[in-house]
């Protein structure tokens, strides 16, 4: 069992305070896994087209006042942002003790952060941005990363979950990314691990006592259990938020509309893999 | 002299010398020491006697602690008075362990936190024993609700009603949002969420605008677009203005929840401690206001965020800091207390009195809580006793005037010494008082005792009860008595082995030479013990029982270590460095004695005074006053003189002599008066031309009319000038005249005792200076007879005559300056002549 080759841990962050719980935890993770950290503020290019348009107004959410939408403004605004997004960053990096970087860009935010990623990168984002508030479902931008599939995608929910236990669904028993990668992360800070694995075919019937025995050779305990493949789904949804870090591959759930569904009922991180 | 008689010797005059003509009586062998039989014992040893149990030769004492420790009134404290080594503590103990015996088992008293008035600590009362019990449920208490409480806050059922407030919050945001978005679309705006806030942008065929479009557009295009966006901004701030009023709904809602939740868990444990407290009215107020605070600070039980997980448990037996507040801090626990409780402080600091509030290092701050409120002595000591040591308590800053205001007050208030004084103290808590019912108990020597009652005004008020402990007791021989069996119990304490009757005997002999008196006994026990552990040691390994030679041998031990002064004063005389003639007559010289007193050991020496006398006005100087090396009670001796002489040989005329008095070869102070006999006798002989036997040297004070007093120390004086003779060879003619009322208090050496009843050595008891100068001149003194005058030869008739020719002289002088005046007094004689 050999972790998954996780070079570095981009995270999008835009100074809200969403993400700044996103920044700590990608610097957790980071450190967990020994990797660089590296932070993205995207200007986005949408909205900065929208100054100077007539009759747009914007409306202040402190004061409620209504303002036009000018550039000079807009850009000074987005720099603002940037920089603190980066002292969110610095500062979680330094808590976490994992070695950081920061770029500004400018440009389509899913573009960017597509362009921004590199084999070996793990993404992680927020599951909603500020287009969607505080709302359910999945922002644009995760979207548009699951449509792309990088490597590893940790997509956290909208209220900061502390990780505290991971559960992983392990599809493989030998060679299994997904578990390694659990075992990676739970390993510096003993969290309680949790192993789902899929009942009947390709799983072994003695799967339960190969991985438990695999994970004590690394020096870990783990609940190991098997549920059938319809069961599934449900037990990853009660498992997300419940039992801390979720860890699956991507095509571990079937249909592109049970993965949203399960991102968007999920309470706690998800991490998947391609 | 060095050594003053102590002022209850000096009281005892001898009245009974008064009358003349008996002369002074040479004292025989017998009467020199008061030796102790106690042959009506038979031959045993202490092992055999039974030891003294109850406290010997303090009548006054108990009495006074009797009624101090009986009083429950305020004031009735005590303060035990007498010297070290003489049972005080003993005493006390026994008093007061008996006093506490049959006193109740006070309260406990515990320190918990006060909800409304966070600064201020309030104070419990509990009955003996329940404060531990307390203490532990609140514990017990604070453990099982953070288990309970993130359990309730960590439930489906929670999360689930929280996650409906949030819900709701959220749903009419957006269907404000929603509602708005769409008036928005109907009327071709775009409502597009930033991190700036919310954008309405005009928008055509899905797309936003672009100025050219825009100018493109009619007059009437551009102003629906204009009325539109200014309907919907107004809207908007509609919208947005309510926004606070819903996150302010929101969180009442989540606080009623949690209070809710709260209520449900926390209620049943509060109300089954309630219940266990039904007789206890403050304590299930206080319950009420745990339950009130937990409610409405449940937080404290659950980390940042309710229901959050990652909470760190606290090392096992402490809680998390902010649950501190439900804890008890029990400040006085009297579980195992028996009767009441007997403190005795042995540092009796103003913080080990009051109690201190203690302070922890925070982030570079100091921070108290609490419960870090110590108990001080006077709180352990509530209900019953508080022995104190009178000097360590007034050595200590701020101690007294704490102590005096607890026991005024009734109320223990603990402050620092900063806030005591009314200084300035960082902010700090300010603890309830505690209500206090103590019986203090001062012990200390008498100086302290009546320097407090003279310069303290409230000494008197607050401490009625003086236990004055006696130093001696009568040597009757039921004292004697007594002794033995406190002997027997003393040896019994110290485990040494028994004493044979002789080393008994020798042990009363030895405690009224301690005593300075063979009248008496001595109550220092601490220093009989003491003699008593050297003889048992000196008696050596193999002895069964310690023999009168050993304790005689710990004697001579004792002396020895202490009498390197007197050995080198004994070596000068011998090398005749120091000048003491032991024989043959000198006029105007006598041998006094002074006794030097070098920490607990003391020895008399003899000192050569000296008068010269001259014609003058009638005074005499007293050399050592002159160059201030005379204290009070010896210049005032010396002035006695001057009155005596008037008295007697001054009716009728004048005194028309001057005479000097010195003490030779004496660099030191002197005071006392007792040498003031030694000095008449000098003064007389000097006037008179009489010699006097320097073979004999002299002890006592006088009066005016010439009578011997007594004076202290006659044991080691007589001692000091027989070691001196000894040095030259004992003639027989040697000897010391002492006061006849200090018969009494002879208790001399054994080998003193030894020389006189050989003849080798004399002692004289004299009542008044003529038998003095009999002894001293071999003359009669004489007495005036029916004419008014002395014998002839006698010894007065001589210094009489003296000073009749003196006064003779003195007038003639008076004459001749009368008829020849001095040239200056001519002058002005004449300058005045009208």
């Amino acid at each position: 069992m050999s972790a998954p080759p996780i070079r570095r841990v981009l995270v999008a962050v835009d100074a809200s305070e969403p993400s700044g719980a996103a920044a700590e935890m990608a610097a957790e993770v980071a450190a967990l896994l020994e990797v660089a950290l590296a932070g993205l503020f995207v200007e986005d290019l949408k909205l900065l087209e929208l100054a100077g348009r007539p009759l747009v107004r914007r409306y202040d959410p402190l004061s409620a006042a209504s303002l036009s939408l000018e550039r000079p403004v807009l850009e000074r605004t987005l720099r603002a942002q940037a920089e603190r997004a980066r002292r969110q960053l610095a500062a979680a990096a330094g808590r976490a003790g994992a070695a950081w970087s920061f770029r500004s860009v400018r440009g389509a935010v899913e573009r960017e952060i597509l362009a921004a990623a590199r084999p070996g990168d793990l993404v992680v984002v927020g599951r909603v941005g500020w287009a969607r508030g505080s709302g359910a479902g999945l922002g644009r931008t995760v979207h548009a990363l699951l449509h792309d599939s990088p490597e590893a995608l940790l997509v956290l929910p909208p209220k900061p979950v502390p990780i505290g236990a991971v559960t992983v669904l392990c599809e493989e028993v030998e060679g299994s990314l997904a578990l390694a990668l659990a075992a990676a992360l739970v390993a510096g800070r003993r969290w309680p691990l949790r192993v789902l694995l899929p009942s009947g075919p390709p799983t072994p019937a003695a799967a339960e006592e190969r991985v438990t025995r695999e994970l004590r050779a690394r020096g870990l305990e783990a609940e190991v259990r098997q549920l059938p493949r319809a069961a599934l789904s449900r037990e990853l949804a009660r498992s997300g938020g419940a039992h801390g870090l979720l860890v699956l591959r991507r095509d571990a759930i079937a249909t592109p509309g049970e993965l949203h569904a399960l991102l968007e009922g999920c309470a706690g991180p998800v991490l998947l893999i391609a | 002299m060095p050594s003053q008689p102590p002022s209850r010797r000096r009281a005892r005059t001898n009245t009974g010398s008064a009358s003349k003509g008996a002369g002074a009586r040479e004292v025989p062998a017998g009467r020199l020491r008061r030796l102790s039989r106690l042959d009506r014992l038979g031959e045993v040893t202490s092992s055999e006697i039974e030891p003294f149990a109850g406290v010997l030769g303090q009548p006054r004492a108990e009495a006074a602690l009797a009624l101090g420790l009986g009083m429950q009134a305020p004031g009735y404290n005590i303060f035990v008075l007498g010297a070290e080594g003489t049972g005080r503590h003993f005493l006390v103990r026994h008093y007061v362990t008996a006093a506490a015996a049959a006193r109740p088992r006070p309260s406990d008293w515990c320190y918990v936190f006060n909800f409304d008035q966070p600064n201020a600590p309030r104070v419990l009362e509990l009955p003996a024993g329940r404060g531990i019990e307390l203490r532990q449920q609140m514990f017990e208490l604070v453990e099982s609700l953070q288990a309970a409480l993130l359990g309730a806050f960590q439930s489906e059922e929670y999360q689930t009603r929280k996650e409906v407030i949030e819900q709701e919050l959220r749903e009419r945001q957006e269907q404000a949002l929603a509602e708005l978005g769409e008036e928005a679309k109907q009327r071709s705006l775009a409502v597009v969420r930033t991190p700036m806030g919310i954008i309405f942008a005009p928008v055509a065929q899905g797309e936003v605008l672009t100025p050219d479009l825009f100018e493109k557009l009619s007059e009437e295009e551009k102003q629906r677009y204009t009325s539109a966006i200014e309907e919907l901004q107004e809207k908007m701030q509609r919208m947005m203005r309510q926004a606070p009023r819903w996150q302010a709904e929101r969180r009442g809602k989540l606080q009623e929840l949690r209070r809710e939740v709260t209520r449900f868990t926390v209620e049943p444990l509060i109300d089954e401690l309630k219940a266990r407290y039904p007789d206890l009215p403050n304590v299930r107020a206080h319950l009420e206001a745990v339950q009130a605070d937990i409610e409405t600070h449940v937080k404290a039980f659950l980390g940042v965020e309710e229901g959050g997980e990652g909470q760190k448990s606290p090392p096992a037996g402490e809680s998390r800091p902010a649950t501190k507040r439900y804890l008890v801090n029990l400040l006085v626990d009297n579980q195992e207390t028996e009767g009441a409780p007997v403190i005795w402080e042995e540092n009796p600091t103003f913080a080990n009195l009051v109690g201190r509030i203690e302070h922890q290092a925070q982030m570079g701050n100091l921070v108290t809580d609490f419960t870090l409120i110590r108990a001080g002595a006077l709180h352990r000591a509530n209900g019953g006793f508080l022995v104190l040591d009178a000097l360590r308590l007034l050595r200590q800053p701020y101690g007294w005037d704490a102590l005096k205001r607890a026991i005024e007050t009734h109320r223990l208030r603990l402050e620092s010494a900063a806030e005591a004084l009314g200084l300035a103290a960082p902010a700090t808590l300010a603890p309830e008082p505690v209500p206090l019912d103590v019986k203090i108990v001062l012990v200390g020597d008498r100086l302290l005792y009546y320097l407090l009652t003279r310069h303290d005004l409230d000494f008197h008020r607050l401490f009625k009860v003086a236990a004055d402990f006696e130093e001696s007791l009568p040597r009757t021989e039921e004292n004697e008595l007594l002794y033995t069996r406190l002997l027997a119990k003393l040896i019994r304490d110290e485990q040494l082995r028994p004493f044979a009757r002789e080393a008994l005997e020798r042990l009363l002999e030895q405690s009224a030479r301690l005593a300075d008196d063979g009248e008496r006994l001595s109550l220092h026990t601490g220093e009989m013990v003491d003699l008593l552990r050297e003889a048992d040691l000196l008696a050596g390994p193999e002895a069964t029982e310690v023999k009168a030679a050993a304790v005689d041998a710990a004697v001579a031990a004792q002396v020895f270590r202490c009498d390197r002064v007197r050995a080198r004063w004994l070596e000068s005389v011998a090398r005749g460095t120091v000048l003491v003639e032991t024989g043959g007559a000198v006029p105007g010289q006598v041998n006094g004695l002074a006794v030097v007193q070098l920490g607990s050991f003391a020895f008399g020496h003899p000192a050569r005074i000296t008068a010269r006398v001259r014609l003058g006005e009638g005074e005499v100087v007293n050399i050592e006053r002159e160059v201030e090396l005379s204290g009070p009670l010896h210049s005032k001796g010396v002035l006695i003189l001057t009155g005596f002489l008037g008295d007697r040989f001054a009716r009728e005329r004048p005194l028309a002599f001057s005479a000097s008095l010195v003490f030779e070869q004496s660099y030191g102070g002197i005071d006392g008066d007792s040498a003031s006999m030694a000095e008449l006798c000098a003064l007389l002989s000097a006037i008179a031309d009489v010699p006097l036997r320097q073979s004999v040297a002299i002890t006592g004070s006088v009066d005016q009319r010439g009578r011997a007093q007594p004076i202290g120390g006659v044991n080691e004086k007589i001692e000091g000038f027989f070691d001196v003779c000894r040095l030259g060879g004992l003639t027989g003619e040697q000897g010391v005249i002492v006061p006849e009322s200090n018969l009494e208090h002879l208790m001399l050496r054994a080998d003193v005792v030894a020389a006189v009843a050989a003849g080798q050595f004399r002692i004289w008891a004299a009542r008044d200076v003529d038998d003095c100068l009999e002894i001293l001149s071999g003359l009669r003194a004489g007495r005036r007879g029916p004419k008014g005058e002395f014998p002839a030869g006698s010894f007065n008739r001589r210094v009489e005559e003296r000073l009749s020719a003196l006064a003779e002289l003195k007038a003639e002088q008076a004459r001749k300056t009368r008829r020849s005046p001095p040239r200056k007094r001519r002058e002005e004689a004449e300058e005045e002549a009208p």
